[in-house]
C-alpha cells in the first residue's frame, strides 16, 4: 500500500472513546447550560412565527404558511364542522394580490413587510421586509434575494431561497398538528367576536409548554388578521417577527417596491451556489443526456415507462458525489408555467441546474406527510414557460460530496450505487471517473464504457419491474497505478 | 433524526433535540479534537467546552447551515485557541520532543490498535496548522475551501499545508514501514 493511502486509511480510521466521565459531565453542564439559557430568554422557547416571518423573507411566502396553519386547523378539528371550508381561505388569499404586514421583532423594534401572491400558487411571489428603526431592508424576488444594511451599505445578494427556507414551509406548517404533537401541544380554535368593531373572527391556537401561537382570522373575508406567537424563543434577527399585529390585504404598496436597485457605491456581496462539478467538462454532462435521452426514445417511450438516470461522479481524490439528471416534458395542450413536481427524495439538500446552460434553478421541497420523516416531494419553479411538446432538461446534485473509503487489503475503492425509483421503468446509473482511475471489479458487468476529455463513462442500464426493489451495483475502483495522472 | 430537524427543534428550546446532537457527533468532535491535541483529556476538554457554548447558542446556528461542519469548526477554533495557550506557556505540541514509540502515552488505553497509536504520534509531529489541515480534510471531511474560510486563509495555503502535511506523514510511515 503506498504510504500516503495508508496515512488516509488511518486517519479516516481514527476513533477516540469518550470516558463515560467525560460524557456524564459534558452531557450534565450541557443540559443545565441549555436550561440557564432558556430560563434567561424572555419568553419560552421556541417561534413558529419567527420562522414564519424568517423564511417568508427568505424566499417562500407568508401567503403559504398562512394556508398551512389553516389547513393544519381544519384537518385537526376532524369530522367537526368547521367555521369555513379551508379551500374558501385558499381561494381568498389567490385573489390577494399584496399583503402588508406590521409587525415587531424580538427587541420590540417595528417591522414592515410586504409580500406579493402569486395568483396561481398562493405562494410569495416577491416580498419586502423593512426594518423601520433602521436603515436595513430586504427584498425576496423569484430569482435573487437583496438583503441591504444601510449602516455598512452593504447589499448580499443571495440566489434565490435557501433549502432550509424551503424546507421548513409547504407541509411543514400544514404539518402544525405533528409539531403540536412533538411539542406535547395541542391545537385550538374557537370563534370569537371583537367587542369594539363586533366583527367575528376564528382564533387559532397552537399552544405547547414552550409555545404558543395565536392566530385571529376573520370570518367574513376568511382572511388572517394577526398572528402572535404570545410565547416562544427569541431571534436576534432583524427579519424575523415576533408578532404581526396588522396585516392589510388592500393596501397599494409603493411603486417599485419588489424592484431592488443597488445604492451607489455599496459593497456587493454575492453568495451564490454554484454548481459544485464545473471542473467536469461540459461535454461529458451533454452525453449523460443523450444518453438519457436515447434511452427515453427508443426504450422507455414506446413502453410508456420513465426513465430514471443516476449520476455517480468519484473526482481525483475519491470524492464521490452523487446526483442525476431530471426531464420534463409538457404533454398537456397548455403552457406549463410556475413549478412542476419532477420527483421524491430523501435528503433535501440538493440543487438542480439547468442541463444546458447549467444556472442553478429555483426548487421547492415539500416533505411528505406519508412517507417516513426525510422524504420531500420535489418541484422545479421554471424559469421560463414550457410549450406543449417542449423538453426540459436538468441535472441534480447532492450538495455534499463524500469521501470513498479504501480497503487495505487490495487497495480499491468500493462503490455502491442503488436506487428505489418505486415504480416500473428503465434505470440507468452512469458512473464517471477521471482518466486513470479503472474498474477493478464490478457485481454486474457495466453495458458501455466511453472516453470524453478526460473522464471515463461507465454506464448500466436496467428495466426496473412494477414492485418496488433496490436497484444496486457494486463496483470497486482502482486508482491510477504509478505514473497514471489522475 | 435528520439534522435539520435536529437543529429545529433545538432551536425551539428542544433539550432532548440538543442531547440527540450531543450523541450524533460527540465521538467525531472528540476524533478531531484529539488528532489536533494528541492529547485525550485536552480533547475531551475541548469537546465539553463546545457543546456546553452550542447549548447556549442556538440563535447562531443556520437551519441551512451544516451542523457537522459547524461542530467541527468550533472544534478546531477551541483546539486552536488551547494549543495557542500550550504555546504560550512553552510547551507547544509543535515544538515539543517527537514521542518516543516506547513512552507511555495516553493513547495506548483509547486507541484501538498500534498503527492508530503511531498514527497520533505521527500527527504530533507536524506543524499545527499542517495536521490542522489533514485532520479536517481528512477525518473531519472539510472541503480545503471551507477549512480556508474557518482560518481565513487562501484555498491555496491550505492546499499546501495539507500536502506537506501528507508528505511529512508519508516519510514518517515510509521509514516505519521499511524498518
Amino acid at each position: 500500500m503506498k504510504p500516503a493511502e495508508h496515512v488516509k486509511r488511518l486517519l479516516t480510521k481514527l476513533d477516540v472513546d469518550p470516558s463515560p466521565e467525560m460524557h456524564e459531565r459534558t452531557l450534565t453542564d450541557m443540559v443545565a447550560a441549555h436550561v440557564r439559557y432558556t430560563e434567561r430568554r424572555p419568553s419560552g422557547a421556541s417561534a413558529l412565527w419567527a420562522l414564519v416571518a424568517r423564511y417568508g423573507a427568505a424566499g417562500a411566502g407568508i401567503a403559504a404558511i398562512v394556508l398551512g396553519i389553516l389547513a393544519a386547523a381544519m384537518a385537526i378539528r376532524g369530522s367537526a364542522t368547521p367555521v369555513y371550508a379551508v379551500e374558501q381561505t385558499v381561494e381568498a388569499i389567490k385573489k390577494v394580490p399584496v399583503v402588508h404586514i406590521i409587525g415587531r421583532d424580538w427587541d420590540d423594534r417595528r417591522i414592515e413587510m410586504w409580500v406579493k401572491v402569486n395568483p396561481e400558487t398562493g405562494l410569495m411571489d416577491s416580498c419586502q421586509i423593512n426594518h423601520l428603526d433602521e436603515d436595513r431592508f430586504l427584498v425576496s424576488t423569484p430569482r435573487n434575494t437583496y438583503d441591504y444594511d444601510g449602516k455598512t451599505n452593504t447589499v448580499r445578494i443571495k440566489d434565490g431561497p435557501s433549502v432550509a427556507s424551503i424546507f421548513c414551509l409547504g407541509d411543514f406548517f400544514g404539518g402544525i398538528e405533528h409539531l403540536a404533537k412533538q411539542l406535547d401541544g395541542k391545537v385550538t380554535y374557537c370563534g370569537v367576536t371583537d367587542p369594539g368593531t363586533k366583527r367575528n373572527m376564528l382564533e387559532l391556537k397552537m399552544s405547547a409548554p414552550n409555545l404558543e401561537i395565536v392566530c385571529l382570522i376573520d370570518s367574513r373575508t376568511k382572511l388572517p388578521i394577526s398572528i402572535d406567537v404570545t410565547r416562544g424563543a427569541r431571534f436576534n434577527r432583524y427579519d424575523i417577527l415576533r408578532n404581526a399585529t396588522l396585516i392589510r390585504y388592500d393596501d397599494a404598496p409603493p411603486e417599485g417596491l419588489f424592484d431592488f436597485t443597488i445604492p451607489a457605491g455599496a459593497n456587493i456581496t454575492i453568495e451564490t451556489t454554484q454548481d459544485p462539478l464545473q471542473s467536469l467538462p461540459a461535454s461529458v454532462l451533454r452525453r449523460c443526456g443523450q444518453f438519457h435521452l436515447q434511452t427515453t426514445e427508443e426504450a422507455a417511450s414506446p413502453l410508456g415507462i420513465p426513465v430514471n438516470t443516476r449520476l455517480f461522479f468519484v473526482s481525483g481524490d475519491f470524492a464521490l458525489h452523487v446526483g442525476g439528471f431530471i426531464g420534463i416534458r409538457n404533454d398537456s395542450n397548455e403552457v406549463w408555467q410556475g413549478e412542476v413536481g419532477v420527483g421524491n427524495m430523501d435528503p433535501p439538500n440538493m440543487a438542480i441546474f439547468d442541463a444546458a446552460t447549467r444556472k442553478k434553478q429555483q426548487i421547492r421541497l415539500v416533505q411528505r406527510r406519508q412517507s417516513p420523516p426525510g422524504r420531500f416531494r420535489v418541484y422545479w419553479q421554471l424559469d421560463e414557460p414550457l410549450a406543449p411538446g417542449q423538453t426540459r432538461y436538468g441535472i441534480y446534485w447532492q450538495n455534499d460530496a463524500v469521501t470513498m473509503d479504501q480497503r487495505p487489503t487490495d487497495h480499491a475503492y468500493p462503490l455502491v450505487m442503488n436506487n428505489r425509483f418505486g415504480v416500473e421503468g428503465i434505470e440507468n446509473f452512469v458512473l464517471i471517473v477521471p482518466a486513470g482511475i479503472s474498474i477493478h471489479d464490478a457485481s454486474t458487468e457495466y453495458q458501455s464504457r466511453e472516453e470524453i476529455e478526460g473522464y471515463s463513462l461507465y454506464i448500466w442500464q436496467r428495466h426496473l419491474p412494477k414492485q418496488m426493489i433496490v436497484n444496486e451495483v457494486q463496483v470497486l475502483l482502482s486508482p491510477p497505478g504509478p505514473g497514471e495522472r489522475q | 433524526m435528520e439534522d435539520r430537524w435536529l437543529i429545529l427543534w433545538f432551536k425551539r428550546g428542544s433539550t432532548d433535540a440538543l442531547c440527540r446532537i450531543y450523541e450524533k457527533y460527540e465521538r467525531a468532535m472528540l476524533a478531531v479534537a484529539f488528532g489536533l491535541l494528541n492529547d485525550h483529556s485536552a480533547a475531551e476538554d475541548v469537546v465539553h467546552d463546545v457543546f456546553v457554548a452550542f447549548a447556549q447558542s442556538p440563535e447562531r446556528l443556520s437551519l441551512a447551515g451544516n451542523l457537522r461542519s459547524y461542530l467541527t469548526t468550533c472544534t478546531a477554533n477551541l483546539a486552536r485557541d488551547r494549543c495557542r495557550a500550550i504555546r504560550r506557556q512553552s510547551r507547544c505540541l509543535d515544538s515539543a520532543q517527537v514521542t518516543s514509540q516506547d513512552a507511555p502515552s495516553p493513547l495506548g488505553e483509547i486507541l484501538h490498535d498500534e498503527q492508530l497509536r503511531r498514527l497520533s504520534d505521527a500527527l504530533s509531529q507536524l506543524p499545527y496548522e499542517q495536521r490542522e489541515a489533514v485532520v479536517l480534510h481528512l477525518k473531519a471531511g472539510m472541503t480545503f475551501g471551507a477549512i480556508a474560510r474557518t482560518q481565513g486563509e487562501s484555498i491555496n495555503t491550505i492546499q499546501s499545508r495539507y500536502r506537506y502535511g501528507i508528505e511529512k506523514l508519508r516519510s514518517i510511515f515510509n521509514g516505519e514501514l521499511e524498518q
